[in-house]
């Protein structure tokens, strides 16, 4: 025994060299792995998908479209492909809302960003005041093809801060109403032609409604679950045909009114208490409902109507009601941003105003997703009007209520969370139009003492 | 990297000092070996605990460069008078309370079962094992379609009976439980596997040895069984609690923390704060208020556990 624990202690002693070279062994692949770290920024770009290197022939492009948005971008990008073979349009598609966002900051913010992007319109006051879009001159836009008259007047003038022009948009996108017209038909809704003359008061409204469920259809469907900006969408367009204000001095006042928003929820209110309106369902739970043929009428932004031409529904769409005194109706617009670069790039900056020009040249292809364009050449085309029902409610375009101006509001931002949360409570018939208010003024007034992140 | 080096150049006649001088060394070389990990230590968890504790004290935006104003003890002041963050902090704590117990006992029991199984004993282990390796985007697909009123699979159910179903989702003293519902169906696998180890290493001979003594089954398992368990059930627990305590995927994306977030979470709320509402510095204080909490959780608990085994 002796002998053999001998033996073994004499191979470790001997083993020490060998233990000095896995020692240096270990401390080399820790030294590989800490040098691997400085190149970190490549492994980065790589996995975030924008370009390391200076190659002149690359071009960087970030947006959120998912669906049949989706579908339509990537047929656009084909085509500006096939007319600029040169360049290698690289095209990343991140989850919309929050995680889009953030990644947009933080890849601005770290110095490499996107060469073009697509922002929501709202999006401009977090993005414009700390200067993380390059400001894009008249001169520019019209070398490559563009002038401020070939867009819709409202977003292009809600696409300048301080003056400066800093996202060229692509569409306006608003809060709509969609009807099964077979369903509303037998509800005996329809005029002569088989349309849905434009509904012009709450009580009508409700009228409708209840025609609707005297039949035994959900009258009106307006999802609420995991989904807070649709609440949202619904009261501000209705809000706002009130004539009601939201926030002014940029956020840091809050002139929500009381009275007109009280009218407002009481309305929302008794269309949930009187069982007209069907909100336990998130987005995906409301477009099966309204699909599957027992609804009448479908309250949602306008990008679901190819999910249902896809199955044939008989269905069509209009502009948002205005049930509350003027045509009015939440909205946003999709834009092209060229996020700011540390240092200026004036080759690549032509590159992408040269993608964007294309882009918006195949306004046709992106409003079969439901969008109005806000490239007027084709707007106003022969061809556009033909597009049904996606043409029905390009008026809107002209009167979108965008979300007030704020650090803190936008697409998919503080303000719609914070309240379309209590908005959803009383669509489910869950919280009284008083309780929903005082929510949603604390929720307010908090956001606005917050310190300024922009 | 010195000592490799130094070691080649001893000369061999000098063997009493070289082992002297083995002692350190062999220590440098067991240093090399776990330098990996500590990096990985140091790079991925200490560096950001630190940076996060430098965060909290500093008014730090995710859409402007650099560490911002400084903010002093403000985030955290601020922090302890937002009702919000505690809302979000007693909706945690409620999760892990009411989800520890189920994801303790029921594990047990059925670990307990599927050891007495003598055929197939395979599938039932791989029944309750599978849901765990779904990652939580399928698990959030799969649990909105369940709980979908009217259509989905238990609202369809419900609908075929004539009754109408809670608002899963959607009712604010409902929701914060069909998550727990949902994580008790996606994890019990873990610690299902836990307990069957554990029943696995109690020896044959103590059953043998008690059934002649003339114990009964349900003797054996509770006077047996059980208390043999009870080290897998404390690290059942603590491991437990802490994965409660970390909750977020499951209610994220399922619910965002609603309605009217009654379900959001701290972390969560930390989430939400940070990039949404773009206050890193604020949430960094949040999100430290947290580890400290989970820290004393863990600590308490094993302390508690200690105690109790040295008194055994």
């Amino acid at each position: 025994m002796g002998n053999k624990a001998r033996m073994a202690h004499n191979d470790v002693r001997s083993g020490l060299s060998r233990r000095g070279f896995l020692t240096g062994a270990a401390a080399l692949g820790a030294g590989l792995v800490t040098a691997g770290c400085a190149g970190t920024y490549d492994v980065g770009s790589g996995i975030t998908g924008s370009s390391g290197g200076d190659n002149q022939s690359t071009l960087v492009y970030w947006n959120l479209l998912t669906g049949g948005d989706g579908t339509h971008m990537v047929a656009m990008e084909d085509t500006y492909r096939k007319a600029h073979p040169n360049i290698d349009l690289q095209s990343t598609i991140l989850a919309w809302g929050a995680p889009y966002y953030t990644k947009l900051s933080l890849a601005i913010r770290s110095g490499s960003p996107p060469d073009v992007a697509i922002m929501h319109l709202s999006r401009i006051h977090q993005y414009g005041p700390p200067g993380m879009l390059t400001p894009i001159s008249l001169d520019l836009l019209a070398q490559h093809g563009m002038e401020p008259k070939d867009f819709t007047p409202l977003a292009f003038s809600k696409a300048h801060y301080n003056g400066q022009l800093l996202c060229i948009p692509l569409d306006t996108h608003p809060f709509v109403q969609y009807y099964n017209t077979k369903v509303c038909k037998k509800a005996g809704l329809l005029d002569s032609s088989g349309t849905l003359p434009p509904i012009k008061s709450a009580d009508a409204m409700l009228d409708a409604l209840r025609k609707l469920k005297k039949i035994g259809a959900t009258p009106v469907i307006c999802d609420t679950i995991n989904d807070p900006a649709t609440p949202w969408r619904l009261f501000y367009s209705l809000y706002s045909q009130a004539g009601g204000q939201v926030l002014a001095d940029n956020g840091k006042d809050i002139v929500l009114n009381e009275a007109l928003a009280t009218k407002v929820l009481t309305f929302i209110h008794q269309l949930a208490t009187e069982g007209l309106m069907s909100s336990n369902v998130d987005a995906g739970g409301g477009t099966a409902v309204f699909q599957a043929g027992d609804a009448g009428l479908y309250w949602e932004g306008e990008w679901n109507v190819t999910v249902f031409q896809a199955v044939n529904l008989p269905f069509s769409m209009q502009p948002f009601p205005a049930l509350f005194g003027k045509a009015a109706a939440q909205a946003d617009s999709h834009t092209f941003i060229l996020p700011k670069r540390t240092t200026a790039d004036p080759e690549k900056t032509s590159t992408a105003l040269t993608m964007i020009r294309t882009l918006l040249g195949q306004s046709l292809t992106w409003a079969e997703g439901g969008h109005i364009p806000a490239w007027l050449p084709v707007r106003d085309s022969a061809a556009y009007k033909k597009l049904k029902p996606q043409s029905n409610y390009q008026e809107v375009a002209s009167y979108a209520a965008y979300d007030p101006p704020a650090w803190y509001s936008g697409s998919g931002s503080d303000m719609e969370n914070y309240l379309g949360e209590p908005l959803a409570s009383l669509m489910l018939g869950a919280a009284s139009p008083q309780a929903t208010y005082d929510q949603m003024i604390g929720s307010l007034h908090t956001l606005s003492k917050e310190p300024v992140p922009v | 990297m010195s000592a490799p080096t130094a070691s080649a150049t001893l000369p061999r006649t000098a063997a009493a000092s070289q082992a002297k001088v083995a002692r350190p060394r062999r220590n440098w070389g067991n240093f090399g070996l776990v330098t990996p990990f500590l990096v990985f230590y140091v790079l991925f968890l200490v560096g950001p605990l630190i940076y996060d504790v430098v965060l909290s004290f500093f008014n730090t935006s995710l859409v402007k460069g650099g560490l911002g104003s400084f903010a002093g003890f403000a985030n955290y002041t601020e922090l302890f008078r937002d009702h919000q963050f505690w809302s979000a902090m007693w909706h945690t704590i409620l999760f892990t309370l009411v989800s520890t117990p189920p994801l303790v006992i029921l594990p047990l029991f059925f670990a307990i079962v599927v050891n007495r199984i003598k055929h197939g004993q395979w599938f039932f282990r791989l029944a309750f094992f599978l849901p765990y390796i779904l990652p939580s985007a399928a698990i959030a697909l799969v649990w909105l379609f369940i709980y979908e009123p009217g259509y989905g699979l238990i609202g369809g159910f419900f609908n075929l009976i004539g009754v109408t179903d809670p608002g899963w989702l959607s009712d604010p003293n409902v929701a914060l439980y069909s998550i727990v519902l949902v994580t008790v169906w996606w994890t019990i696998g873990f610690n299902f596997v836990l307990y069957l180890a554990g029943l696995q290493e109690i020896s044959r001979d103590l059953y043998e040895a008690s059934a002649l003594d003339g114990a009964s089954r349900w003797q054996q398992t509770w006077r047996l069984t059980i208390p043999m368990l009870g080290r897998t059930t404390t690290l059942v627990t603590v491991l437990q609690i802490i994965a409660s305590l970390k909750v977020f995927d499951q209610i994220y994306l399922i619910l965002q923390g609603g309605p009217n977030y009654s379900s959001r979470p701290a972390i969560e709320w930390i989430y939400d704060t940070a990039f949404t509402s773009q206050r890193v510095g604020y949430a960094s204080a949040a999100s430290f208020i947290l580890f400290i909490v989970i820290l004393i959780v863990s600590f308490v608990w094993l302390a508690l556990v200690r105690r109790q085994e040295s008194g055994v």
